[in-house]
């Protein structure tokens, strides 16, 4: 991926559109990851990543080493969030947005057994500290392996291996306290 | 294989923003139109606000430092600038300050110490 963002980074800098929407593509998944993981809101991470692309596509020139693209928009990304967690004011999520972003599929009663889920792993998520989060959503979500998530998050491969593990953990306690509580 | 460190994965797919295929379309335009819009007088003014309000924030602390510098620079002496001011002579000055009554040694030296009237 590093070699592929050398070469969009470069095309993205003599304002190639094409360039930048696959740059966009490549790394928004790992960049709602962890503004999920940081905000633990997936309304806030909609926010953040797009100020932290909006910062980091504005200065791209000032990307020094194109190669680690990646762990440098994946640190703005966790400066936003983290910025958006200390002055997050209290903000109504609209129910009907909620509701329209679960019917995306043919099935309603899929789409509702999903909606579900998902609000089940979104009340559980915060049992997890940010970084267990953060690490739990790049690998488990993004797939991305422990080296991959040590060298943007700045931590050895053991230490994201027990980060992991904890999340794993924690998490899979809080959903049976969810469904105890159901 | 999952090992001890490794326990079963927990399925997070429903978490996954892509599954939403519309949302996620419109916040990639949403990103691309904002990267590749053209940069105005007003996008570039904004692009400084940052750096402004922060070179602002110094400017106004080293203000409030010098102000305050200056301030307990002249509050340290006030009976001597008082006493300048007014032109006392230095004796009634210290009686004054040490807030004793004067005795006649003091009103002798004081009296010395007195401007001479001046010449018509």
């Amino acid at each position: 991926m590093a070699e592929e963002d050398v070469l969009l980074v470069e095309r993205a800098l003599r304002g190639d559109p094409g360039a930048i929407e696959r740059l966009v593509r490549l790394h928004l998944g790992a960049a709602y990851a962890v503004a999920f993981g940081v905000t633990g809101d997936p309304h806030d991470a909609e926010d953040v990543v797009q100020d932290a692309f909006a910062n980091v596509l504005g200065r791209l020139d000032e990307c020094r080493n194109p190669a680690t693209f990646s762990g440098w928009l994946i640190q703005i990304v966790r400066n936003t969030a983290r910025n958006r967690v200390r002055y997050r004011r209290v903000r109504a999520v609209s129910p009907l947005d909620e509701a329209r972003a679960s019917h995306a599929g043919d099935d309603p009663l899929r789409d509702a057994e999903r909606a579900q889920l998902r609000q089940r792993l979104v009340d559980a998520l915060p049992e997890l500290s940010p970084v267990q989060r953060e690490v739990l959503l790049l690998h488990d979500l993004e797939g991305w392996k422990h080296r991959e998530i040590g060298q943007v998050l700045e931590m050895p491969d053991g230490t994201v291996r027990y980060h992991l593990f904890q999340a794993r953990r924690r998490l899979r306690k809080a959903l049976g306290t969810l469904v105890t509580d159901d | 294989m999952i090992d001890e460190l490794h326990p079963e994965p927990i399925d997070l797919s429903p978490l996954d923003p892509r599954r939403d295929r519309e949302r996620w379309e419109r916040m990639v335009a949403r990103i691309v139109r904002g990267a590749v819009a053209p940069r105005t007088a007003w996008t570039v003014l904004a692009a400084w606000q940052r750096p402004a309000l922060a070179a602002a924030a110094l400017v106004a602390a080293l203000s409030a430092g010098a102000m305050w510098w200056v301030a307990d620079g002249r509050t340290s002496a006030p009976t001597d600038t008082l006493v300048e001011a007014l032109e006392v002579p230095r004796p009634v000055a210290d009686w004054i300050v040490e807030g004793r009554a004067p005795d006649g040694g003091d009103l002798y030296v004081a009296l010395d110490e007195l401007p001479s009237p001046r010449q018509p």
